[in-house]
Parts: structure tokens; sequence; C-alpha cells
């Protein structure tokens, strides 16, 4: 239970039994944001699953090229694995564990939302890869509950934002799946 | 002018033919029927599904074991212990739910349960600390349902009336209902993830194995998919049953609740017998 473990860096008491338990509204809240970054977490994972299939679906039934198999297994092991992380919140949030994260969570929430929906026009599937493991650093780093791992992700993960951007202007978003590296159609 | 003189005379006779009559459907000799009170506190002490969607939820790494990577499985593992450590206090509050319904029903009309064991059981209570699951207030709620039960239930239900269990338990019962929705749709969501993971291996693999020689093992897939899928077809519809009947008896005794005076008049017994027949529905619909 590590969101709620805070070992040295927040005033909240870790013992089980602490006599300070959070006010209802406050443990409330602390709940639903957990199940909402878990709920963005799944939304990535459903990002990532759209991507992997449509570029599957490109080959038109016919033979996948080794180089691009071992990409897309890779891609659906991520979003397994994201799977697993957003079921670990939904377990806290059922649990009521009550993290210190506070506003910065909002800011998390958004930035997933905003990762979600790169994930499907991105141009370059390297640039995607390395999103989607940000997003796993993410989800990680959210599970330990402390804020400096948690801060280095977002950081890394607004960095890998910016670099999609600037692959992928928006005019360019239609000329997405021609430049993708095995695709000939 | 002559009708106006005879109408409190004519209330009069209803009142006394309503008494009457009021005597002779309910069975155990109080004034009024509460035939239908006691309809719905059966029915919402059998509601369905949401304690088998706890052990849903207490089982799913044994179900998505076999479908995870090395890393996915770590994580998994970690998943399978917290949901474990939690499982009985979510059952916790359905007991004290179900007691608590039993009750009103006594109360409500003749004796058909002895409560006894029930009370042990609830005697245990629920885990107050971080890995319970619940929420301080859900704790609390809990509690105050387990003391009031205990004085209903010790005081050989003497004293006690129907409208006066409802106005004490409300809140309690409202927080414990709105504990087990919360829950179920956080099952749900779970289950969600469960379901994309299994089948998702499947949308992957199978499309690379188009070559002939794995045409066997592309069969078998594809077979596995097909029953994999309508498993999940089918419990996706249970959350949302277990969803609507939780949501129904919250809303029913919130009636109750709001028609303490008058749980015996017409319209509250027609609410009454509607919210019951709903109940009942959705659980044979669970059990189908």
């Amino acid at each position: 239970m590590t969101i709620m473990t805070n070992e040295s860096t927040t005033p909240v008491p870790a013992a089980p039994q602490a006599p300070m338990p959070p006010s209802p509204a406050q443990a409330l809240s602390t709940a639903k944001q957990v199940e909402e970054l878990a709920d963005q977490l799944s939304a990535c994972a459903d990002s990532i699953h759209a991507r992997v299939m449509s570029d599957i679906r490109r080959h038109g039934g016919g033979e996948v090229p080794a180089a691009e198999q071992a990409a897309e297994r890779a891609l659906f092991d991520a979003e397994t694995e994201l799977r697993q992380h957003a079921n670990r919140l939904y377990a806290e949030a059922a649990a009521c564990i009550v993290s210190s994260l506070g506003q910065s969570q909002k800011n998390l929430i958004q930035l997933t939302a905003d990762a979600a929906a790169k994930i499907r026009q991105i141009t370059r599937i390297s640039d995607g890869i390395t999103l989607v493991a940000r997003l796993l650093g993410l989800a990680a780093a959210a599970a330990t509950g402390h804020a400096v791992p948690i801060l280095l992700a977002v950081d890394a993960l607004k960095l890998q934002l910016d670099v999609i951007a600037l692959h992928n202007p928006p005019a360019a978003a239609a000329q997405a799946a021609s430049s993708l590296p095995s695709s000939d159609s | 002018m002559n009708l106006r003189r005879l109408v409190p005379f004519y209330l009069l006779l209803t009142l006394a033919a309503g008494l009457l009559l009021g005597g002779c459907a309910a069975p155990s000799g109080s004034p009024v029927s509460l035939y239908e009170v006691r309809q719905f506190a059966d029915a919402s002490a059998r509601i369905g599904g949401y304690g088998e969607l706890s052990r849903r939820y207490r089982d799913t790494y044994q179900r998505e074991q076999p479908y995870l990577s090395p890393a996915a499985d770590r994580i998994a593992r970690e998943n399978d212990a917290r949901r474990r450590a939690v499982y009985e206090d979510f059952v916790g509050i359905q007991k004290s739910l179900v007691l608590y319904m039993q009750t009103l029903s006594l109360l409500a009309g003749e004796a058909r349960y002895d409560l006894s064991t029930q009370l042990d059981d609830l005697g245990t209570g629920l885990k107050a600390n971080a890995e319970s699951g619940l929420q301080q207030r859900h704790i609390a709620a809990y509690t105050g349902l387990t003391r009031l039960l205990t004085r209903v239930i010790a005081s050989g239900y003497q004293n006690r009336s129907v409208a006066t269990m409802v106005r004490d338990g409300d809140s309690d019962v409202q927080a414990l209902l709105e504990a087990m929705i919360t829950l179920t749709r956080l099952y749900a969501k779970t289950n969600e993830n469960e379901k994309k993971t299994v089948l998702g291996i499947f949308d992957v693999e199978v499309p690379f194995s188009a070559k002939n020689q794995d045409r066997m093992l592309v069969t078998l897939a594809k077979v596995h998919y097909l029953s994999k899928a309508t498993e999940y077809k089918l419990v996706d519809k249970r959350y949302d049953l277990a969803l609507q009947g939780l949501s129904k008896v919250a809303q029913g005794h919130q009636r109750m609740r709001e028609n303490l005076n008058n749980l015996s008049g017409d319209d509250m017994r027609k609410l009454l017998s509607g919210y019951g027949r709903d109940l009942v529905a959705l659980r044979d619909a669970l059990s189908d």
C-alpha cells in the first residue's frame, strides 16, 4: 500500500491504526481522484490497443513483418502492464488509501488524457513507444505515492508530448499513416 | 350543506373500516398494513449480485494470470494480495445491510427469521485501518447500524416501530449502499481491464499467425476467444443489474424516510410494492 506509507516526507502518520483519519470529504475526493487517474490509465491502454490494431490492419490480413510484430508485441505488453497499474489504483481507490498528492493529481489526470489522445495520431512509431514507456514510468511512480519520482516522471512525459507535437504538426496529421516505417500502401 | 355535515361521519366510518381491514391484512395484529414495507425489506435483503461480484473481484488474478507477461504479472500479484486483504470487509457491509433489512421485515410483519446467529457474525466488526477498504464514514455507518440492530433485536423487537427504525437507520443505510455502489463500479472497471487483457492478446496474436502451419493453433485460439468473449459479455450485464438493484434499495429506503408518518398510505404502498417488484425482477435476471 505504497501510496499510504509516507516514510519520510509527509506529515500524515503511516501506521494503519493511525488516530488521524482524513475527513470524509477529503477521503472521498481523493478516492475519486485515484479512480479518475486509473480511468485515464485504462484509457491510455485503450489508445495503445487501438493503435496496435490499426497498424496490424494495414497489412490487410497478410503477413506482418517480424520486426513490426516485435514492436506491436512490445506495445501490447505495455498496454497490459498499464492495465495492471490501473487496476492497482482501482484497488487503492476501493481501499481509499489517501495519498498526499492533492492538486498535482489533477494535473496528472490532464497529462494522461493528453497522452491518450496523442497515441492515436503519432507519426513515428518510435515516438509512440517512447511515449508509452513514459506513461508506464508515470504509472509506476504514481504507485509509490512519493512526490519526487512522480514529478520526474511527469517531466519526462511532458517532454515526450512536446517532442511528439514537434514531429506531428496538425497539418501533417493526414500523412501520418504513409510515413510509418514499414508501410508501403 | 347536508353533504358537508356528513363528511366527518363518513371519514370516521372509513377510518373504522380501514382499521378493521388493516387488521385483517396484517396477521401480526398491527393496526395498519405494512405488507409492502415487508415485501420491500425482504426483496432488499435478498438483493443479488454484490456478493458474487465481490468474489469475482477477489479472484481476478486467478483468471487473468495465464495471459500476463512477466512484468504485468509482478504488479498483478501485488494487486491480488491487495484485493484479498479487503475482501472480508467488502462482504461485511452487505451482511449488516441484509440483517438490517431482515429486522425491518420482522418489525413490519410476522416473525420469520431467527437473527441471533447473524448478529454474532456482525460482532467482529470492520477493520478501521488503511487496508480495510472502507472510508471512515462507511465504518461509522456500519458501526451505527450494528448498534441499532443490536438494540432492536436484543429488546425483543418491542418499543420499536418500523418508522423509528427507518428514521434511525436511514443515514447509515444510505452510506453503506453508497459504499457498495462505489465498490461495484470499481469491480466493473477492474473487470473491464481484465477483459481487455485476456481478449487483447488474441486480437494481436491471431493476425500474426497467418501462416499455413499455424492453422490448428489459430482455430483453437479463435474458439477460445469466442467462449471468453461470451463469458465477459454475460458478466458485464451483471454489474449493471447489481448497480440498478443497489440504487433501487437506496431510493426505496429514502422514500420511506421521507414518508415516515404515512408508510401505509396508498401512494406509499404502491410505490414500495413497485420497488419490491423491481428488485425481484432484477434478482431473477441475475439468477438466469
